[in-house]
């Protein structure tokens, strides 16, 4: 959270040099500063290989090496800030827009038929099709280990 | 993604805080009962079902492509439906609309606002890696069925059953992937990717595969009829997943392993693919054996289930709302305000208003208005287009004989127009001629096998002559005649002796009223001809 806020600060003030007013009053003007206590935050998380498996899995990301993992975990302490925010009362949010309703479209048909252009992306046609590996092959389990031995 | 995109529902049995007490009792009881008729050697089964029906909409739920079935191959794809950068998804009304409709079909509460979510598959038939779909706040919730149960070989008790909805959602479908294990590939079709389906997801409501099955005509009779689904299950219309628990008898349902099948393509498949799980729970179960928690893939051919082992894993579905759609709201009289545009506004009372009656609905008027069974119901409900015939038949004369009209209709005609393939409305027996053929049934002018002879010259001969003229100049007048009917009669017993003494020392039915009616070409009133024979033979008693 606090890199958050000088970043704004950097650039409220590159705003305020260029045009002396501040473009948007949801935006401080001055940077706040608060200092975190991190006995109240939550316990840091430590990743254990199941779960770097799972996500590499679903990231189709490799970690590759403890530097990795070590940086997820200072993302997730970074984030952990967050729990310290009051939301009590406070409805979710899903989009800025979720006041207005969804536009409704005709039911016509104005896309497709152009078989040609989309196959264009393709690495592999056959017979206008689109050739992929076979089936939902799960990637490999690797059986390293990016655990230091203790 | 072998096109389901189904997932684990609670299977806690949940009853509305609306049901009355005398209902959930009412339903204990008769649940109890059902439970004991379906239970096989101390064990019972449970069913959920979801069904994913494919929105009869002419272009796809969030893109301008066409949903043809069986169009060329990846010729019916938007940039979107490739899930090109730069897209964005803009819902089509009609598919908004038709869930409306459906929900209100099934006894569903409209949500006046539902919302979207992704939800996250990694297949190569979903370009996105994501399904859009409505997992927080669906489009219709917590409705009620009544379905007809006819136990197999006894069409004449049917049973009616109900059975709850969860809730339905609006979703995108997949693409279609064909394996080639030869080649080791597999081949994508991405023109069913991004058509609108509704997953329709019930209660556990359902004691066999039969009960499911019938529950699942009943769906698709009423998507066909309100026009929101073509009910195909051969083209994949309408795919049923059906969630199935066993457990002994007298135990909580909840101690049963749920185990998944998916994609079942007919109605005989699902009650026959339940009836397989069923059977290999138990046996199963009685070799102490546990049940995987798992997901099967009904193999047709084979009637058997096999474990989908792709699936083995578990799923992180990552739901996360659907940032590029704001809500869906419907309105209604109340709510509707004049500062929104028209073709921006979905109406649940003008749908309401604007619907086909549901078969529920009409069943209840057809046995309300002619006192016909609730098999003759169905039988007409189901064969398409005979529900106008007979009751424009009817509305023309409302003193007919509606047993007449009704066996005429669908012992005689629908013969001949299955036969040529033909719906009723197009066959050349028309109202008039059809309804000329019931009166002289009617009037005891002609018989049966008359009025077959009549509709085969209409069918088979191109004949036009008016009915009554048709007959005349055939001479085709029904026969009563006695003496002439006597006749024959004498005639036949000097012909066929050994016959007549196995008649009369009760070996066998001599058959003789028939056969007078094929010697006099059918006009002969088979009541007379019968009467006959029995007066000079004797009535026929079999020898015990």
């Amino acid at each position: 959270m606090t890199r958050f806020y000088v970043n704004i600060s950097k650039m409220s003030t590159w705003m305020l040099t260029l045009n002396h007013r501040c473009l948007s009053s949801k935006v401080p003007a001055k940077p706040t500063w608060k200092q975190i206590d991190p006995s109240t935050l939550p316990k840091p998380t430590t990743i254990d290989e199941a779960t770097i498996s799972h996500l590499e899995r679903l990231a189709l990301v490799d970690f590759n090496n403890q530097e990795g993992i070590e940086r997820l975990e200072k993302a997730i302490r970074f984030a952990d800030q967050i729990t310290l925010v009051d939301t009590t009362g406070v409805q979710p949010m899903d989009s800025v827009l979720e006041s207005r309703n969804t536009y409704l479209r005709k039911d016509e048909v104005t896309e497709g038929n152009c078989k040609q252009e989309i196959l264009k992306n393709a690495a592999l046609v056959e017979e206008d099709y689109f050739v992929a590996p076979p089936g939902n092959i799960p990637l490999k389990k690797k059986e390293k280990s990016y655990r230091p031995k203790t | 993604m072998s096109h389901t995109l189904g997932r684990y529902r609670r299977f806690t049995s949940n009853f509305q805080c609306s049901y009355s007490v005398y209902r959930a009792l009412t339903r204990a009881l008769h649940h109890g009962q059902r439970l004991s008729q379906n239970a096989r050697a101390g064990w019972e089964t449970v069913v959920g079902l979801e069904i994913h029906a494919q929105i009869a909409s002419h272009s796809k739920l969030f893109s301008g492509a066409g949903t043809q079935f069986a169009a060329p191959v990846n010729n019916q794809v938007s940039f979107l439906d490739a899930a090109l950068p730069g897209t964005l998804p803009v819902l089509n009304r009609r598919c908004a609309e038709i869930g409306v409709m459906t929900g209100l079909a099934l006894g569903c509460h409209i949500n006046r606002e539902s919302r979207f979510d992704r939800k996250h598959y990694f297949y190569a038939d979903l370009p996105q890696g994501y399904q859009i779909t409505q997992q927080r706040q669906p489009l219709a919730e917590k409705g009620e069925i009544p379905y007809y149960f006819f136990v197999a070989n006894d069409m004449k008790s049917p049973t009616k059953l109900s059975a709850r909805i969860h809730h339905i959602q609006l979703e995108q479908d997949s693409g279609k992937s064909l394996q080639d294990p030869e080649q080791n590939m597999s081949l994508i079709d991405l023109n069913r990717a991004g058509m609108a389906l509704m997953e329709i997801v019930t209660e556990p409501d359902f004691r066999s595969g039969e009960e499911a099955a019938a529950f699942v005509k009943e769906l698709q009779l009423i998507l066909t009829t309100i026009g929101a689904c073509s009910g195909v299950m051969a083209e994949g219309a309408m795919r049923v997943d059906a969630t199935v628990s066993v457990n002994k008898v007298g135990e909580p349902i909840s101690t049963g392993v749920r185990v998944e099948i998916k994609n079942v393509n007919s109605i005989r498949g699902v009650a026959k693919a339940i009836e397989y799980e069923f059977s290999r729970h138990i046996s199963l179960l009685e070799k102490g054996e546990k049940i995987a928690n798992e997901t099967r893939a009904f193999d047709a051919e084979n009637v058997e289930t096999i474990s989908m082992r792709d699936k083995e894993k578990v799923h992180d579905y990552r739901f996360m709302p659907e940032p590029n759609l704001p809500p869906l709201r419907i309105y209604d009289n109340q709510t509707l305000s004049s500062d929104l545009s028209p073709d921006q506004v979905i109406n649940v009372d003008e749908i309401r208003s604007s619907m086909a009656a549901t078969p529920e609905e009409r069943r209840l008027a057809l046995q309300a208005k002619y006192g016909l069974s609730l098999e003759h119901c169905q039988v007409m409900l189901t064969s398409e287009g005979t529900e106008d015939f007979f009751t424009a038949v009817m509305n023309a004369d409302t003193t007919r004989d509606i047993a007449i009209v009704y066996q005429l209709l669908f012992s005689i005609l629908l013969s001949f127009t299955n036969e040529h393939k033909i719906p009723v409305d197009k066959s050349p027996v028309d109202i008039v001629k059809f309804g000329d053929t019931v009166d002289l049934l009617c009037s005891k002018r002609i018989t049966y096998q008359v009025a077959r002879n009549i509709f085969h010259q209409y069918f088979e001969a191109a004949d036009n002559r008016p009915v009554e003229q048709m007959v005349d100049e055939e001479d085709w007048w029904i026969i009563t005649d006695k003496t002439l009917i006597e006749e024959h009669c004498k005639k036949l017993m000097a012909e066929s002796p050994k016959k007549v003494k196995n008649h009369k020392k009760g070996y066998r039915e001599c058959g003789f009223h028939k056969a007078i009616v094929v010697r006099t070409q059918g006009r002969a009133d088979p009541v007379l001809a019968r009467q006959v024979v029995e007066e000079n033979m004797g009535k026929f008693v079999k020898k015990k």
